[in-house]
């Protein structure tokens, strides 16, 4: 960093930060998908540089946000197929080690040509919603870890002009899609090898309305990371602040079709079934609702509470039209069972089934990947500071509510010094109350569930059944716990 | 009926002299436009202290924004206020979030009320006790929920360029919740003459404190509206 504070111009200021995070993981017995893949232990070592301010007598802003990752990973364990024990991973399997590699979170240029008048041209993080720990309009920038709510950095690349007075501000924006990426920087961006376009345009206003933030945008996207072309989505978002300590916030996605990858049906119903699809050329999961013309709204909708003791609790439900209902779900679920025994059994290539996936992608490391695939969850959060002063602590909770299983997680972080903080994280799914009831021996649930009468066992919060047993969200998740320590400083 | 209501009125009226003074005590503290260099420095329970500078912008009676400039850890977070609302906004979100005028500013002894949002005449009603020999008392009664505090005693010195010199701060249930004394007074230039330092005492947990001062305030004929809209926070 020295070489860098060295030739920073006049008016420009670095800061950052240098962290290590040691992470253990136990990897699970009961996981759906193989956890060969998936390390024991593991170091991660950042540095973070900032860079903001101002040239040419503050007619242009700069900021950068980069950072270097070096990851140190071994041990690993799977289910043995024979004794259905964890058994360490044979060293003729090790897997490779990962490289060293380079994030640029946000770099960009942003200018005032005339007053009130803002152009930003680079990469930056554009966030018009409102959700806390998830945001379903926010269709341009890389899917956040509704977990760490304070490690959401990665924006896209974009041009922007934003026309901004005092209760509101009008936006035009254009983001091409950055189809690779070398040593942090767009390698191939906008056009494919097929001379196809992949860009995002968005309009978006917004107005301080009897004070509540209110925001309205209309997005236009071709291939912009996902298959929808020529595709329109309007999003909208509010946020108000009511009786002194409560805040009240909506976060709405419209749009018709989705480009969500649902299993076809013909491949379920075991083996043979997989053989005959593959046998035909049947993909086996297919995004049949991307051409529909029905609206499929995500809603979210939250309320946090700030207590004068400066707590923070939020409570967030989430919809999603076009999350899976049961039979679908149970599809889902059967499918990823196969692939888990498939990839078990030697077979590659499994891993990109929906929600199949044991291990995050993406910029920057997560702590916890999520990708929501039924219709209702609900997340919650609280936030402690000021603890003996120097303590931060924190909880959350992913809750599908269609099985009640849950992804919870705990941190408590110490501000040791101004410069230094040490934190401890910890991750922990917890089983649906219907496969807590499935593994014992009078499973009062299921013979409740069987005694349902069918219209009604939709309301019955069990999950998918597989194999005639319950499988909510986070059961089979890969691993029993995780726990992370990191030390951060800060220069 | 009528002239009881106008009756009633009109001593629901603060006095001249009262609307006077918190007039006086709003633009010594909190004149209409200035950019600052502030330090707080919080006194905790057990001696340590953790110390914040930030850079100020005021626009008019209800805009504010703070872009904190040290510690390392704080470096690039900013709050602004417009109107009666506040956002935080931070660096690792990339993001405002709302939050309340009565939380603490930065884990220290003043809440966000107390730096974002001084302007007395319009959160509360005041009147003046004369019972100091040497000082008139200003006392100030909310008349929003959204005031920080249920009440205030300020007492203001007794001549022409009148200055605080301490101030208590109240709940509704009438607990002590603050304690505030200003000192050093300083002459900022274009005749911002004004304390440099207010030291507010935590009356709820003994032994801590928080410093608050201004290294340089300078008067502005104008700020520009859009540097306190949520789209230029972090640009």
């Amino acid at each position: 960093m020295l070489p860098l504070l060295l030739f920073l111009p006049a008016g420009l200021e670095l800061n950052g930060s240098v962290a290590e995070r040691a992470q253990a993981t136990m990897p699970s017995e009961d996981s759906i998908m193989s956890t060969r893949d998936l390390p024991i232990l593991q170091s991660l070592s950042e540095v973070n540089a900032q860079v903001r301010g101002s040239l040419l007598d503050d007619k242009l802003r700069l900021g950068v946000d980069a950072s270097a990752f070096l990851t140190v990973q071994g041990g690993y364990a799977d289910r043995d197929v024979a004794s259905g024990e964890l058994m360490a991973v044979d060293s003729d399997d090790e897997v490779a080690p990962p490289d060293p590699f380079v994030t640029l979170s946000e770099w960009w240029l942003s200018a005032e040509p005339i007053p009130h008048l803002m152009l930003t041209v680079g990469k930056k993080r554009t966030v018009w919603g409102s959700g806390q720990m998830m945001s379903p309009s926010d269709v341009l920038n890389p899917a956040r870890d509704p977990t760490d709510p304070a490690l959401q950095r990665a924006g896209v690349v974009q041009a922007r002009a934003d026309v901004a007075f005092e209760s509101w501000t009008a936006t035009a924006l254009f983001a091409p899609y950055v189809l690779r990426t070398a040593h942090g920087l767009p390698a191939e961006i906008l056009v494919d090898d097929d001379e196809e376009l992949h860009y995002a345009a968005a309009l978006r206003g917004y107005a301080l309305l009897f004070d509540t933030d209110v925001n309205l945008w209309l997005v236009w996207s071709n291939r912009y990371g996902d298959a929808f072309e020529n595709h329109p989505r309007l999003g909208f978002s509010l946020s108000r602040n009511l009786f002194v300590e409560h805040e009240f916030h909506a976060d709405v996605l419209l749009e018709q079709g989705s480009t969500r990858q649902y299993i076809e049906p013909d491949c379920v119903g075991g083996t043979m079934a997989l053989f005959r699809c593959a046998r035909a050329g049947t993909a086996i999961a297919d995004d049949v609702e991307l051409d529909s013309e029905d609206v499929l709204p995500k809603i979210l909708v939250g309320w946090r509470f700030m207590p004068p003791d400066g707590s923070m609790w939020t409570a967030e439900y989430l919809y999603q039209a076009d999350g899976m209902v049961k039979a679908e779900y149970d599809d889902l679920k059967e499918i990823v069972v196969l692939a888990g025994k498939a990839q078990r059994s030697g077979v590659e290539g499994m891993a990109s089934l929906p929600g199949a996936s044991s291990s995050s992608g993406g910029d920057a490391p997560v702590r916890v990947s999520f990708s929501p695939q039924r219709r209702h969850y609900l997340l919650l959060s609280w936030l402690k500071p000021q603890v003996a002063d120097d303590f931060t602590l924190q909880a959350s909770a992913i809750v599908p509510l269609e099985d009640l299983s849950v992804l919870a997680s705990g941190a408590v972080t110490w501000q040791a010094q101004e410069w230094l903080t040490l934190s401890v994280f910890g991750f922990l799914p917890l089983p649906s109350p219907a496969m807590l009831s499935y593994r014992t021996d009078d499973d009062l649930l299921g013979d409740l569930y069987r005694e349902l009468d069918p219209d009604w066992r939709g309301w019955f919060p069990r999950g998918a059944t597989v194999e005639g047993g319950p499988h909510g969200d986070f059961d089979g998740t890969p691993f029993v716990a995780r726990v992370m320590i990191e030390a951060r400083a800060y220069f | 009926m009528l002239s009881l209501a106008v009756a009633l009125a009109l001593a629901a009226q603060p006095s001249p002299e009262a609307l006077a003074l918190v007039r006086r005590y709003d633009a010594v503290m909190s004149p209409p436009f200035f950019e600052a260099q502030t330090v707080m420095v919080a006194h905790r329970d057990d001696g340590s202290t953790r110390t914040y500078k930030m850079k100020t912008q005021k626009s008019g009676k209800d805009k504010l924004r703070a872009q904190f400039l040290e510690p390392a850890s704080a470096k690039g977070q900013e709050m602004l206020r417009n109107g009666e609302n506040l956002w935080l906004w931070m660096p690792n979100l990339k993001r405002a979030v709302r939050v309340a005028s009565r939380d603490s500013f930065m884990g220290g002894d003043f809440n966000n009320a107390d730096v974002l949002r001084v302007n007395y005449e319009a959160d509360y009603d005041p009147s003046v006790d004369k019972s100091d020999p040497t000082h008139d008392i200003l006392v100030l009664k909310a008349k929003t929920q959204s005031a920080a505090y249920d009440s205030i005693k300020l007492w203001m010195t007794r001549d022409k360029v009148a200055q605080p010199v301490k101030a208590e701060f109240y709940a509704a249930s009438g607990k002590l919740l603050r304690k505030a004394e200003f000192s050093e007074v300083k002459d900022f230039g274009k005749g911002l003459v004004r304390p440099a330092r207010i030291k507010m005492t935590n009356e709820i947990s003994s032994g801590r404190f928080s410093e608050m001062s201004w290294d340089a305030i300078t008067l502005k004929d104008d700020i520009p509206a859009q540097r306190f809209v949520l789209d230029d926070l972090g640009r």
